[in-house]
């Protein structure tokens, strides 16, 4: 049924479904990613099924992009409750890209605390974007941010910290 | 310059999703669960429900204040102050109060934008509450619901302790990097002390003299004589401070969780001992009222280690669930209830150090406040809106209250 659909669409629609693609699903897929704890499976198909799920409803969704950022949660916290034991980070590539000490400091985070870190200072959105992203109160995301920033300090800090 | 962690954020933007992404999004849904139209969400589940709990600010209120005051002769309330418990509601700039008699909620008061913590005066007369948005705190008369004028303290504050003479409030202001205090005489801010880069949690010794400022960012302590309101030197920490903090009820000694461990501070000297390894990122503390044991949440390792505190050791820890990020203790020290993100709390019998049946609540348990009698624990629920009332004869759950959004503070009358 859902294959069907996009032979539906106007022509313009799936262009612009397209683009939407281009412009927010690199972002969205390195967010999940973190959220995720690195684990790449679980972005892949987070992402993957929230746009989809956009493109049943193309021309519906006024917010497309945090729409997408929600739904997308939505279904990593689902993916990570059903397979946390057995998905394991994929430590090469991680470690490929630089991420083997950033990784494991996120992991220590709460999910939430992942989420607002990597929206607030990885894709620079303002507080009220973080919240509309996460679907939270500006005052939750705070209160993630403050937790969140303090932890990946403590974790990743300088040498020196100590005394700074 | 920017900092380790963020230029370690930066480097996300070396990863890129796979090539094959686009071609999957044409194929449509692949997982089994989620193409089940009906069953794709257990009833609970909402985005982020599992994910938003964190450590509350005043469950650590409750759990430094039992700690402090140990258990409390009375049962809470009188005609002139009636037993409540006010919860401060995030989302809404307000806080509710609820009458414990009955577990009914009064009409919210309007307080400030993004109220965080809020404190209780011994006397039962006052209530602080820290506007994390505004930049102040307002003081409420418990007894009328009347909000005061606003006290202007500095960025971010987000947590408060009140001395045990209740003549001064200390306010954390997390991003100015000082504590305020307020003397609550007359509801004036005195000049801010210098306290660490980000200062989080308050400790004050049950005799009132220190004030124990954790934070984070400069691996350091910082003991405030209230006396004179001045910082002490600094005391280092092996690890990187955390924010929370709790003293024993002999004041002896006080708790500071670390990265992955809790480091003893001896208060008669202001030194730091060897820390003690707990589970992964310990973000709530609690001490029994007896002294015997510190429970510390490992909030990466979904356990809580008890600590022996006269032999200064970690027993094995406590399996509670993932995210155990609130504490408190029952003030006849039987039993510790711990929040944990899947909409539950997890209570110990801490005579055995085992984990109880678990109580589901509402989603994201937030912070824990129990009643001075022992009789309820009240648990807020960030993402419901609502305060879940435990019977902790029974550990069961009465009906939800429903509050404000994102209620993210509680505290009861003495």
């Amino acid at each position: 049924m859902r294959k069907q659909e996009p032979n539906r669409l106007e022509p313009v629609g799936v262009a612009a479904f397209e683009q939407l693609f281009r412009q927010a699903a690199p972002g969205l897929w390195r967010t999940i990613f973190a959220f995720a704890g690195g684990r790449a499976a679980v972005a892949d198909d987070a992402v993957a099924e929230a746009f989809a799920r956009a493109l049943e409803r193309v021309g519906q969704i006024r917010e497309p992009v945090p729409w997408l950022y929600r739904t997308a949660f939505r279904i990593a916290v689902e993916e990570l409750r059903r397979k946390e034991p057995e998905v394991e980070p994929e430590q090469g590539m991680a470690a490929a890209a630089g991420l083997e000490a950033l990784i494991p400091a996120l992991r220590q985070l709460s999910p939430a605390q992942r989420a607002a870190v990597v929206l607030h200072y990885e894709a620079d959105l303002p507080l009220r974007g973080v919240a509309e992203h996460m679907g939270t109160s500006v005052a939750a995301v705070k209160v993630h941010l403050f937790r969140g920033r303090r932890r990946l300090r403590e974790l990743l800090s300088e040498e020196e910290a100590g005394h700074a | 310059m920017p900092e380790r962690w963020q230029r370690e954020l930066r480097k996300l933007k070396n990863v890129q999703p796979p090539g094959d992404l686009w071609d999957r999004v044409m194929l449509g849904s692949r997982l089994p669960t989620l193409a089940k139209p009906g069953r794709r969400w257990p009833r609970r589940v909402a985005p982020l429900a599992a994910a938003a709990a964190v450590v509350a600010v005043v469950a650590g209120t409750a759990a430094v204040s039992n700690a402090l005051h140990g258990p409390r002769a009375t049962t809470g309330g009188s005609p002139a102050h009636p037993a409540l418990a006010y919860v401060a509601n995030g989302g809404s700039g307000t806080v509710t109060p609820i009458r414990i008699a009955t577990n009914t909620a009064l009409p919210p008061i309007r307080t400030g934008n993004g109220p965080d913590a809020i404190a209780i005066t011994p006397d039962g007369k006052t209530a602080y509450v820290a506007n994390g948005n505004s930049g102040t705190v307002t003081p409420v008369d418990v007894a009328t619901g009347t909000a005061g004028r606003p006290i202007r303290v500095g960025v971010a504050p987000g947590f408060i302790a009140i001395t045990p003479d209740g003549k001064t409030a200390y306010v954390a202001n997390i991003e100015s990097g000082t504590v305020t205090p307020i003397r609550t005489a007359t509801n004036t801010a005195l000049p801010p002390i210098k306290a660490g880069r980000h200062p989080y949690d308050i400790a004050i010794t049950p005799d009132g003299k220190t004030a124990y400022v954790a934070g984070n960012g400069a691996g350091t302590v910082t003991p405030i004589r209230t006396a004179t309101n001045t910082a002490l030197p600094p005391i280092k920490i092996g690890a990187v401070g955390r924010g929370v903090i709790a003293i024993t009820p002999d004041g002896k000694t006080a708790y500071v969780a670390g990265a992955d461990t809790v480091t003893p501070i001896r208060t008669a000297t202001n030194t730091a001992l060897p820390p003690i390894k707990t589970g992964n990122g310990p973000d709530a503390i609690a001490i029994t009222p007896d002294g015997r044991t510190a429970y510390v949440g490992g909030t990466g390792s979904g356990t809580v280690t008890p600590i022996d505190i006269a032999t200064g050791t970690a027993l094995p820890p406590i399996k509670t669930g993932v995210f155990p990020d609130a504490i408190a203790i029952t003030p006849d020290g039987k039993t510790a209830y711990v929040a944990i993100s899947t909409g539950k709390v997890t209570p110990i019998r801490t005579a055995t150090n085992t984990a109880l049946t678990r109580i589901e609540t509402g989603l994201s348990p937030y912070a824990i406040a129990i009643t001075p009698d022992g009789k309820t624990a009240y648990v807020t629920n960030l993402r419901s809106g609502t305060v879940t009332p435990i019977r902790t004869a029974t550990n069961t759950a009465l009906p939800p209250i429903k509050t404000g959004r994102n209620p993210d503070a509680i505290a009861i009358t003495p």
